[in-house]
């Protein structure tokens, strides 16, 4: 008898997906540095459940899928509420992180559900052991649902809804998200009482004190809430109880080109000159450095898209060059790896870029059957901008982020 | 196990086993006179042609029991849902094959959800009763049987990562402790929750007993917290105190949310339990009757939109990809669970997971363009909903080896492929 008989009663209703251990490693190291005692279970689960849930809702469901309202912001919030939010095309999703295995209910911290600004269309609910190999997400609500049919839980601030109200169909979930109106998943608030700067002053110095432990549940929640909402004033809180937390990277770090210029190399990337490069026969066709301006490079990374039957590799080839203004123009190619002649049928690269603080799609192209290689017409960019690669075959996908 | 065609025994009889396996149906005399009642009651009425048939009365005995939740109502449907429990006891003990839950203890288990499972059904949805339960109750009979599984595996300390306030609080309050006491205990606990969270860096996969550091770091948070969160906050607690607390708390929530089946006091409805069902059925309840009635003409016409939202999702399963219906197949004709499923295809649970959501994805897109063409406006979440649970419905009934009642053969595995 083993744990693997516990997950035989897998839902074919769930979204069930794999932590793998070096994911967990990652998200015990980032909590250590970022927490006092206290907040640290929380932040470890919460952290383990973007890091992991996050990439996996982007690659099965919305490439353009990414913490709201940024990743820094998520992270720091959980010194002190459970849970975090994303922002997909059409909606906003809390996830809702606990170890608890009650399916009876479902716990929500008020600040995800009465604060205007904050209020998403979906909650979805997921469940970890505390040995973290797997995050299923089992069930989801709509806000509408929860402020019409949740108990409020004086006490704990949090909202609680009972079975009959959560959804479990996960399928469904998907469907309501691509179908459903922002009003009928979504509750009218009315507006927490607005804060003078010497209340939130008061509140900061006070709330600011990391002997505090759970900050959230000592003063009236109107106050706290509308602290929070305040992007300025919520920085000045998390700074104060926690002056290193912002300084913790997060998972999914962007590829920074600049620093390709001085030589650097990321993970998984490789200079493709390098003359031990398995790479470096790549016919590429990009024309000669003259258009390349002041300084130039190019590098590649081996992509794995793992699909169901079957693992495809490609290369992925980035090649910069910077012109003045510190514009820098890209090109992006896609080549087969070694050995093989043509990439495979039906490939997609794609990349998207930030439109109103959403990543859109703009231009695509997609491989016949026998290309030696796909491109996308070159661009240029200015510093700070952020682009994603998507590069997708059926099922399967990977995505490269970059910024400028 | 022969299924159960009269209509007074449907609501009447009770299976008993015998051994591992189903023995006899076994009639309890009050619900059987009851339900004679009823129907002489109702052949006496002049429209009575839809009381011939058994969702009738499932609709009936719901209506009654949402009016005063009454033992007698509770009865009739615990009798009415024997089958349907049975089934879904015989796939959880098939797959848990060779365990210590048989099949008996699973359907005392599936059995103990009967009451959730009438909370849960919506009859405006157009659904029956028991197909409502066919779908919703492996849900919960997972859920249960799942904790139960953990539980018997995990230490005490990762039993209390665990359970949710309210098991903790159940459990403390079967222990005979005081409000003011279930407060601290909960409080206790969740400094424990908060500090505790060395698992992670165990290679074991076992959570282990925090160490004397973190019980002084426990205590430290209790004491404190305990001035601003407690009502009544008591004196100062030392780690010992703690340790010992939550200790005890622990000991306490296995015994009390995971007993032996044996002890669990579950079908004690029915079974000639005359003193417990008062045979009080009056007036109030002929006039529920009526009311019944007439939502059934309102459900004529919602059967028929049942009738031919079904056969769009007939049409939807037959448009899917050939891997997409396999799965579909595999799980819910075969009944094979996800990972048994994983190795007969050579691919990874996960992998599974996926192409089962991803199958029922696409028929929900063929149901919801039906549904917009015929509605001409767009779909709320509850629509939604309502629209994945007829698909459950669907694939629990129609793809289901259970619709036919004799007990799945082990050896036909693959003979549908």
């Amino acid at each position: 008898m083993s744990l693997k008989m516990v997950s035989a009663f897998t839902s074919a209703n769930a979204w069930s997906l794999g932590i793998s251990p070096e994911i967990r490693a990652a998200a015990w190291l980032e909590s250590q540095a970022a927490a006092t005692a206290p907040s640290l279970g929380s932040i470890y689960l919460n952290r383990l459940c973007y890091k992991a849930f996050l990439p996996w809702l982007q690659v099965e469901y919305w490439p353009e899928a990414a913490a709201w309202p940024d990743s820094e912001t998520a992270a720091t919030l959980w010194e002190v509420v459970n849970g975090f939010a994303v922002a997909t095309a059409q909606a906003r999703i809390v996830v809702i992180p606990s170890e608890s295995w009650d399916t009876r209910y479902v716990e929500t911290p008020q600040e995800w559900v009465d604060i205007p600004s904050w209020a998403p269309n979906y909650y979805l609910f997921a469940q970890i052991r505390p040995t973290g190999e797997e995050i299923e997400v089992w069930s989801y609500a709509t806000h509408r649902n929860l402020k019409a049919n949740a108990q409020y839980n004086p006490a704990k601030r949090t909202y609680e809804l009972e079975q009959q109200y959560c959804d479990r169909l996960l399928p469904a979930f998907w469907m309501a998200h691509e179908i459903c109106t922002q009003s009928s998943t979504q509750a009218a608030l009315s507006p927490l009482p607005p804060l003078t700067e010497s209340q939130s002053d008061n509140l900061i110095q006070r709330l600011g004190n990391p002997a505090i432990s759970f900050p959230r549940l000592v003063v009236p929640f109107g106050q706290w809430g509308a602290l929070l909402e305040n992007a300025a004033w919520r920085q000045q809180l998390l700074t104060q109880r926690h002056p290193r937390l912002s300084a913790v990277p997060m998972a999914l770090q962007p590829v920074q080109l600049l620093r390709w210029l001085r030589g650097w190399l990321e993970t998984g990337w490789q200079l493709l000159e390098a003359p031990s490069n398995s790479t470096a026969a790549l016919n590429t066709g990009l024309r000669s450095s003259q258009n390349l301006g002041i300084a130039s490079t190019r590098q590649v990374k081996r992509l794995s898209l793992e699909r169901e039957f079957n693992q495809e590799t490609v290369l992925l080839l980035v090649e910069i060059g910077l012109h003045e203004n510190e514009q820098l123009r890209i090109s992006v190619q896609l080549h087969p790896t070694s050995g093989r002649v043509s990439l495979p049928a039906n490939l997609i690269l794609e990349i998207a870029s930030e439109t109103n603080e959403m990543m859109r799609v703009h231009q695509s192209i997609t491989s016949r059957s026998d290309d030696a290689y796909i491109q996308l017409p070159s661009f240029r960019c200015s510093p700070g901008t952020k682009f994603n690669l998507y590069v997708r075959l059926d099922d399967a996908m990977a995505i490269e982020q970059f910024v400028v | 196990m022969h299924a159960r065609r009269d209509l007074t025994e449907i609501f009447s009889t009770f299976i008993a086993f015998q051994g591992d396996d189903f023995g006899r149906w076994s009639t309890d005399s009050t619900l059987r006179r009851s339900m004679r009642e009823q129907l002489a009651h109702v052949r006496l009425d002049a429209d009575a042609k839809a009381s011939d048939s058994k969702h009738f009365w499932a609709a009936y005995w719901h209506k009654a029991w949402s009016l005063r939740r009454g033992r007698l109502e509770t009865a009739h449907l615990l009798a009415y849902l024997q089958e349907t429990c049975y089934w879904v006891a015989h796939k959880a003990a098939r797959i848990l094959n060779n365990s210590h839950y048989r099949l008996p203890d699973c359907f005392q288990l599936a059995i103990a959800y009967s009451e959730s499972i009438l909370a849960g059904f919506k009859p405006k949805r157009g659904a029956s009763l028991e197909s409502y339960a066919r779908m919703a109750l492996p849900t919960l009979l997972r859920d249960q049987l799942r904790q139960r599984r953990e539980a018997y595996l995990c230490s005490n300390w990762a039993l209390l990562r665990r359970l949710s306030q309210r098991q903790l609080m159940e459990a403390l309050g079967q222990a005979g402790l005081s409000p003011a006491q279930i407060d601290q205990y909960c409080l206790a606990w969740n400094c424990y929750k908060a500090i505790h969270v060395t698992a992670q860096m165990t290679k074991t996969n076992q959570v282990q007993a925090p160490e004397l550091g973190q019980w002084q770091a426990i205590a430290d948070l209790y004491n404190t917290e305990r001035l601003t969160q407690l009502s009544l906050p008591g004196s100062e607690k030392s780690p010992q105190i703690l340790e010992d607390w939550l200790r005890k708390a622990s000991i306490w929530t296995r015994e009390y949310l995971y007993p032996p089946i044996v002890s669990l006091n579950a079908p004690k409805v029915g079974y000639e339990s005359k003193e417990e069902l008062q045979d009080d059925f009056s007036d109030g309840a002929h006039h529920s009757l009526l009311a019944v009635l007439i939502a059934e003409e309102e459900a004529h016409t919602q059967a028929a939109q049942i009738a031919q939202l079904m056969g769009v999702i007939e049409r939807a399963v037959d448009a899917l990809r050939e891997d997409h219906r396999q799965v579909l197949r595999l799980y819910y004709q075969q009944d094979l669970t996800q990972q048994e499923i994983a190795l007969k295809l050579g691919t990874k649970q996960y992998t599974v997971s996926r192409r089962l959501t991803r199958a029922k994805e696409q028929i929900l897109i063929m149901i919801v363009q039906w549904g917009q063409e015929r509605l001409h406006s767009s779909l709320t979440p509850d629509q939604v909903t309502l629209i994945g649970q007829a698909l459950e419905e669907w694939l629990s009934l129609n793809y289901c080896s259970v619709s036919q009642p004799l007990p799945v053969n082990k050896n036909v595995q693959g003979v549908c492929l």
